[in-house]
This record gives structure tokens, sequence and C-alpha cells, in this order.
């Protein structure tokens, strides 16, 4: 059943990827602008140009140039960045590395956030609710940058806890860990929210009132029973995890500049000025890929902890 | 020959619900109403502003660089060119809330139309039409936004055209849930069965029937539209310089931040008031809408 389910997710998340592939050739070709401009400036000559088109392959229809450029990607060749005039994909692989590090203690905080928030939205004085259900509302539509703009002035100027931006990777993890704590934060402020969101809809859920009381009846010690109640919201808030940190790898932009962090964000945005579009191609390519692929997971999770998902899909 | 039309199907409850009569007004929360109120203050403030101010949001000055808040002539101080901060607040709320309201819009309209295609055109057409739309869910909305305004080039239009973009798919598919939940109620059947033709009844019962919840979601979406509109404007992508707009007028006292904080954080914080209205009163609306009492 479980195989059925993994072999079905694969398909669906390797039609997207083409889909996502196919989106992002279109949008580049249409832009305005003729790329032998960029490269050759306005004082070539019409011949010129065509030489280079032919070069560059311009000149093919655009499905087999579509072919082309995927076979490439498919072999780890993503064209060579304008802009820093070097192949794309090493280019990528050292922005990772900052953007890998940032979105996964950001899923930490996310997490805990999550849980936090989740469960204080059900507990008893009713004040305690309400300011956990406006706090979570307000963490769900700030915008990223406010936030990690209001952090940065207040922890890093006014009172200078932490540093105000750059990312020192080679002196120890404490260092690093002080350069990602603020920018984390701020990342994880929306994705922790909608977790929450998620884990309050479960845990309002009827069924598991009846599972807590029986479960109490049985004389199972507190925790135990919050245990059984968070395992049982699992296959819900799984995807809503996973859709989160796939927004977190690839959303980071605004904060990544703001915290002047060198990850993918950063890497778009300085494709951005010179129409790199090789490397923009390869930046949003390279998130979709992750973002897909951490849906998959967190799908196939959800699928491996609750039996009904894998039926209703074998069916 | 009598032509006899769809039986008229309204929703009255056997006995009248007087939560249900009383105004829209009065059913939102208190949240929701102090929202609605503050969006339409700001959102005055923002049209009448400009209309009535003579201050020039352009006029720059280097000799009264960065003046604190409360300054003669300037209350909000002035920017880090010596323009009045005031002034341009205004000037940038309209361009950011032109900005965010417009796709949202659009994307209603376009995103309803889709979504009646997808919830009533057939199986297959549903299938082509969801699996497009899919596709776009393979990109966070940021990312996507940024792609899109930066292949079209940059502008207020163009960042327009990119949000409308980015906002049709989630649209069409809160749309076509709605529909996919009314689709096989009573009233719809009856006007299928009286001879209503499908454009008929996609118009006359299933829109109409959908919209509120589709209005509450998209009221909740200009909140996103609006950080998006600022996020872009704040990395240079959004209306030129030097017309005011709120991220490009974050960015620009981003030099100001380890002198004058408070003065660097004003824009900021209208952007973040403005994104937290819309989804408070996009919330209260819905429920209200829904025929639902505050909780």
């Amino acid at each position: 059943m479980l195989a059925r389910h993994i072999a079905r997710r694969t398909a669906e998340s390797l039609v997207s990827l083409a889909g996502a592939a196919l989106l992002v050739f279109v949008v580049v070709r249409a832009a305005p602008g003729d790329p032998t401009g960029n490269l050759l400036g306005p004082l070539a000559t019409d011949e010129q140009r065509a030489v280079l088109r032919a070069d560059l392959g311009l000149d093919k229809p655009l499905l087999t140039q579509f072919g082309i450029w995927i076979r490439n990607v498919l072999h780890g060749d993503f064209g060579t960045s304008i802009s820093q005039n070097r192949p794309v994909l090493p280019v990528l692989g050292e922005a990772l590395g900052t953007t890998l590090m940032l979105a996964g203690l950001a899923t930490v905080f996310a997490l805990l956030i999550g849980l936090v928030l989740g469960n204080l939205s059900r507990r008893r004085p009713r004040a305690l609710r309400g300011a956990a259900d406006v706090t979570e509302a307000v963490l769900l539509s700030a915008p990223q940058y406010t936030v990690a703009l209001i952090l940065l002035i207040v922890l890093c100027v006014t009172i200078p806890v932490f540093p105000a931006g750059g990312l020192i990777t080679d002196a120890g993890p404490s260092v690093l860990l002080s350069h990602l704590t603020l920018p984390a934060i701020a990342l994880a402020l929306p994705p922790g929210a909608m977790i929450a969101r998620s884990l309050k809809t479960a845990l309002a859920d009827p069924g598991v009132a009846e599972l807590a009381a029986a479960l109490q009846a049985r004389g199972v010690a507190p925790a135990a029973v919050a245990a059984h109640l968070h395992r049982n919201a699992l296959p819900a808030v799984l995807p809503v995890t996973g859709l989160q940190i796939g927004t977190m790898l690839g959303g980071a932009v605004f904060i990544e500049t703001i915290f002047s962090l060198p990850g993918l964000g950063s890497l778009a945005l300085q494709a951005i000025g010179p129409r790199d579009y090789p490397l923009l191609q390869g930046v949003v390519l390279l998130v979709a890929a992750m973002f897909i692929g951490v849906m998959f997971v967190a799908d196939v999770i959800a699928a491996a902890v609750d039996p009904r998902i894998r039926k209703a899909a074998a069916r | 020959m009598t032509v006899t039309r769809p039986a008229q199907v309204t929703s009255t409850p056997a006995r009248p619900d007087r939560f249900r009569r009383r105004t829209l007004f009065a059913r939102l929360t208190p949240g929701g109403r102090l929202a609605l109120i503050l969006i339409l203050a700001l959102a005055a403030v923002a049209i009448v502003g400009p209309l009535v101010s003579h201050a020039d949001p352009y006029a720059a000055e280097a000799g009264r660089r960065l003046l604190p808040i409360g300054s003669d002539g300037h209350p909000l101080g002035t920017d880090a060119e010596g323009r009045d901060m005031l002034t341009r607040l205004m000037y940038g709320m309209r361009t950011s809330l032109i900005a965010a309201v417009t796709p949202v819009l659009l994307s209603l309209a376009i995103g309803v139309a889709v979504g009646l295609l997808a919830g009533l055109g057939g199986r297959i057409v549903n299938a082509i039409v969801m699996r497009l739309l899919d596709v776009t869910f393979a990109f966070p909305a940021v990312l996507l936004a940024l792609f899109l305004a930066t292949a079209l080039g940059q502008g207020l239009r163009t960042t327009i055209i990119a949000l409308t973009a980015v906002w049709i798919p989630p649209t069409a598919r809160i749309a076509a849930g709605e529909i996919a939940r009314i689709r096989e109620l009573d009233f719809v059947t009856v006007a299928r069965v009286s001879g209503a033709g499908p454009v008929s009844v996609a118009l006359r019962q299933i829109t109409p029937a959908i919209l509120p919840g589709v209005l509450a979601w998209s009221t909740s979406l200009v909140g996103g539209s609006i950080a998006i509109v600022g996020g872009l404007g704040f990395v240079g992508l959004g209306a030129p310089s030097p017309q005011a707009e709120l991220g490009s007028m974050i960015k620009d006292m981003q030099s100001a931040v380890y002198t004058d904080a408070v003065l660097a954080l004003l824009p900021a914080l209208v952007t973040l008031l403005l994104a937290l209205l819309f989804p408070l009163f996009g919330d209260a609306l819905g429920r209200a809408l829904a025929g639902r009492r505050p909780a």
C-alpha cells in the first residue's frame, strides 16, 4: 500500500517539477529584451548578433531549445552566470549552504512556535487562549522584512545582543549561531503560526476529546495522553509543515538582504539587476525542486503514520 | 406557450434568525469592526491627503536630512534626502494600496471564472485546469512574484501584473473548493431541473453562493499583497524612484537604521499595520457573511 502511494506521489512530483521547469523557461524567454543586447552591447552589428544567436542556440525552435536546456540541467549544466562569468552550479552550491543552515534553524523555531501556540490556544483561562489567537494572527500576516527590521533595530542597534548582519562561518558554532538566530526567528514567525493553526485545528477535532477521555479513564499519565494526541495530529500537521519548510527555503529573499546573508535569496537579488537570467533560472529551479522535494517527504511520512491517507490513495 | 422561470430559491430559513437580519457591520466581531474603521481611515488619508496637502513629496533639501519626529513643519520628520516623511507616507500608502488591491480584484474576477470552468466544466477540463494551476504551487509566492516582476521589468504596472498572476491560482483553488461544496446542493439541482442552462446556473446560482467565501478570502489576501508589494519595492523592483512607495521608502531609510531608528522604522510600521488589518477584517467578514456569530 505504502509503496503504491510513494510511487504515485513520485510521479506527481516529477510532473510538477517538469511543469515548474517549463514555466521558468517560458517566462525567461517571454521577457522583453534580447540577451545578445546585454552580451554584445548597443554597438554590435546585426551580423554579430546573428552569429551569437546561432552560437547560443537561440535560432532553434523553442521546443528544441527547451529540450536542450533540460538535458543540460539534468547533466548539472545550468549555464554560465552572466554577471559572475562562471558556471551557475558552483555559485548555487556556495549559496545553498547558507540557505540550508538558515532554513534548518528556522524550522526548529517554527516547530517550537507551532507547538507552544497550538497548545496554548486550548488552555483554560480564556484570556490566555485569546492572547495565543491574537499572537498567531499577528505572526501569520506580519511581513517578514518589517519584523526583521524591528528585530534588527531593537536587538542589534538599541540593545546590541546580536551581531547586525553578515555571516562568519569559520569562527566556531557559537559565532555562527549568533549570526543566524535573529534572521531565523524573523523567517520562522509566519510558518510557526501556520503550524500552530493546523495543530490547533487537529487537536480541536471532536474525536480527539473522546480519545483523551478514554486514555484518562485508563489511567494514562497526562504527559503520555498529550503525546498520544500529538501523534494523532501528525497527519494533519505534517503537510503544512512541509509546505512551510519549502517556503522558508525559497522565501528568505528579504531577510537575507536585511541581515546580509549570502544565501539563495541574496543570489536571486544579485541576478535581478544585471538581468542574469541563467543564474535567476538556476535559483528559481533549485528552490522549486527543494520545495517539491520537501512536500514529497512530508506527504510520505504523513501516509506512513496515517493508514487512512494510504487507503484513500490506493482507491 | 408560457415560459416558466427557474424556481426562485432563496436561503430564508424557516424561522427568521435575528442575528442574520442585523446589518453586516453589526455582525462583525469587535476586532473586525476596528480593523474596518482603521482601513477606511488609512485609505481616506491615502486618497484625500495628497489632494488637500500642498506639501511636495519630492522636494528634497540637503540641509533638512533626517529631521526628528515633531520638527517644525515636518510633524513626522524628514527622510534621508530631506523629504517630508508625513507627505511621503501618504503618497506611499496610496501607491502601495493601489498596487496591492488591483491584483487582488483582478485575480478575484479571473480566479472565480477559472474556478467556475474547473468546477462545472466536467472531469477532463477540471483535471487539466487543476494540473496547470498546480505548477505555480511549486514556488514560494514571494519568489514567484520576484521572478515574474524581474522578467517583466521594473515598474508599478509590472508589479501589478506579476502579483495578479501569483494570486490567480490560489483564488481559483478557493473558488473551485467552494463550488465543489455547493454544486450538488438542492437549490442548484432545482434550477437545473427547471431547465436553466449551464451558464445561467453558473451565473445565477453558483456565483452568488460562492461569492461570500471568496470575497472574505480576497479581503484577507490584500494583506499578503501589501507585504509582497512592499518587498518588491524594498529590493528595487516596484515603483521607480523617486515615486513614494512604502517598500522603497523602507529601503531608502535603511541607511538611517543605526542613527535614527524610530524614523527609519516609520514606513515599515505603516506597512506592518496595513498588512495586519486586512486579514483581521477579512476573517471577521468571512464569519459575518457565513452567518456565524462572533466566536
